[in-house]
């Protein structure tokens, strides 16, 4: 019982935020973006439960769209990354060969780059905004996926029990459904969370170094930015976005560390 | 393998990674509804409206009106050649402003990697060696604390602490042990964070052994032991998660150089995004991904000298 209580706290973490992601701004309907100067600096009241930041916007409901924003883009990127990693392991190991090496090279060369960069780099000459912060983030995040999936894929392949339901007439959807699916999820679904994580650290940094973003988004790293100046008049504006980071950041981390997973022998 | 094997494989993840760098920018910029010579003309007369006749004299001056793949094959040359041309704002040389910023950057990480990994042995070595207890625990939540905080946010604590509250550091001047120890301590203290858990595991890894419990029942004093038998191999999932170390080295210079205000590699490439300084931008992007990837080299060829016999 004792080993399932950080799994628990992970779980319990994670889902509350999602709560408040995806419930949260519609619940709590104030605008984010309304500013009112007459009411700049306000502290945390009935009226505003977090205060208001130097423009007098909402604190609470920033903070809010904030994280619709943030796990918005970590989870598209988690999971367009995740589609192409396996689909592009599937194709490595259904073909075998030169197709492998080549995309095994291939996928060294994009895990090798410093993925932030690229994204600073693009992200403003294409524009900016989400859908741009997204597709930058997957052309580099995808690698680690490939890499898990067909490494992973590839030991179950040769196993012997892959090989006993081979021999007993199992179909190879079947095998796949039975007897890889099982194995990899866990094993992606916790790379995923740690990403997912990381990602989110991504965002607030682009955020607060102001690429690709445009100012009327509520994003926490550049809520950070703006507000850090002012900590003295402001400081519960100022910790909220931070709480909000290191809230996602530890729920996740936890959750990866604690995924209970089959093991798989690697030799 | 051979060191020659090493070297090779390493080249070509060189050539490759630049070409993919050089590729991007250059079809990231080409590829724009907007016109290119329009944009530099901006930049470049900040103030002056863009007009047709600037558009032309960019169009000559950069060979924009050119078909647009001999534009691919003569900027893949000039990238290899290291040739960048010169800066959109400042009309300089990009490579000098490269080596400008470069000895800067260099400076501040290599004295923080240093630093990092100096707290990380120790703290991670302490914790593998009494793990469960209460030093274990404390240092776990710190450095559980440090990697969940993003680094912009140290930097921003550490300016607050100890340039504001007590005044013992500044933030002005390039050089000097008062501009930079404060700079150096935060980037130590991001390399540690993950690094240190690494090397507790690795530690306690290499404890449970069962050649490690062998010769402790046997009567082998356990410190001598362990610097004789074990330390080698918990060295090795160390080295390994070197290039992670580094990775996450670059995100910190771009960061806690534009917090410090720190002129290094990382604040010129964050003013010359703001600026859309393209040649520049590509410039130091090019700079730090060769230089991460150096740091790998060099960690992969540590590696390779240390195990060498074990290796198939």
């Amino acid at each position: 019982m004792l080993r399932q209580t950080p799994w628990t706290l992970g779980v319990a973490l994670t889902l509350m935020f999602v709560g408040a992601a995806v419930f949260g701004p519609l619940i709590y309907s104030v605008d984010p973006d309304a500013q009112n100067l007459m009411s700049a600096f306000a502290h945390a009241g009935s009226e505003h439960p977090l205060g208001t930041d130097q423009l007098g916007r909402d604190i609470l409901a920033r903070v809010l769209h904030g994280a619709r924003y943030s796990a918005g883009i970590a989870v598209s990127v988690i999971l367009f990354s995740l589609a192409m990693g396996c689909v592009l392991a599937g194709v490595a190991m259904w073909f075998g060969g030169i197709v492998s090496t080549a995309l095994t090279l291939f996928s060294d060369a994009v895990y090798a780059l410093p993925g932030l960069l690229v994204t600073i780099l693009l992200a403003d000459v294409l524009g900016g905004g989400a859908v741009i912060i997204i597709f930058l983030l997957w052309l580099v995040a995808w690698p680690e996926y490939f890499r898990l999936s067909y490494s992973i894929g590839q030991h179950l392949m040769n196993s012997d029990h892959v090989l006993a339901s081979r021999l007993a007439g199992a179909s190879g959807a079947r095998i796949f459904r039975l007897q890889v699916v099982p194995v990899i999820l866990p094993y992606l679904l916790s790379l995923g969370a740690i990403s997912v994580g990381r990602i989110v650290l991504s965002i607030a940094t682009l955020g607060f170094l102001g690429i690709g973003i445009a100012p009327p988004q509520a994003e926490w790293g550049m809520m950070i930015n703006d507000l850090r100046v002012y900590w003295q008049i402001a400081p519960i504006q100022l910790a909220a976005p931070v709480l909000a980071i290191v809230w996602i950041v530890l729920a996740l981390l936890i959750l990866s560390q604690s995924m209970p997973k089959a093991k798989v022998g690697f030799g | 393998m051979t060191l020659a094997s090493v070297l090779a494989r390493k080249a070509l993840l060189i050539v490759t990674i630049t070409l993919l760098v050089a590729t991007c920018s250059f079809w990231a910029v080409h590829l724009l509804p907007e016109n290119l010579a329009l944009q530099i003309a901006a930049a470049r007369f900040s103030g002056a409206e863009p007009s047709q006749d600037l558009a032309y004299v960019v169009n000559q001056t950069y060979g924009l009106d050119r078909p647009i793949l001999v534009q691919y094959a003569d900027w893949l040359a000039r990238t290899l050649r290291f040739d960048f041309g010169t800066s959109l704002v400042t009309g300089r040389d990009v490579s000098h402003d490269i080596a400008h910023h470069g000895v800067n950057s260099l400076r501040t990480v290599f004295w923080g990697f240093l630093a990092g990994v100096g707290f990380a042995l120790p703290i991670g070595y302490f914790c593998g060696r009494f793990a469960d207890s209460r030093l274990d625990t404390a240092l776990t939540v710190f450095s559980a604390t440090v990697s969940t905080i993003p680094s912009f946010l140290v930097a921003i604590i550490m300016v607050q602490i100890f340039v504001v509250e007590f005044g013992l550091a500044t933030l002005s001047g390039t050089s000097g042990w008062t501009r930079l120890w404060v700079l150096i301590l935060t980037i130590a203290l991001s390399v540690s964070g993950a690094l240190s858990r690494v090397v507790r595991a690795a530690v306690i890894d290499v404890r449970g052994q069962p050649y490690m419990q062998h010769a402790l029942m046997r009567g082998v004093p356990e410190r001598q032991l362990f610097w004789r038998h074990g330390a080698k191999n918990a060295l090795r999932p160390i080295l390994n998660y070197l290039p992670v170390v580094f990775m996450f080295l670059i995100y910190d210079v771009i960061v806690i150089e534009t917090v410090f205000n720190y002129h290094g590699l990382g604040w010129a490439l964050i003013n010359a995004v703001r600026a859309l300084d393209v040649p520049l931008m590509q410039g130091l992007v090019l700079a730090l991904v060769l230089f991460y990837l150096c740091c790998t080299t060099i960690s992969d060829l540590l590696t390779w000298r240390i195990y060498r016999q074990r290796a198939v």
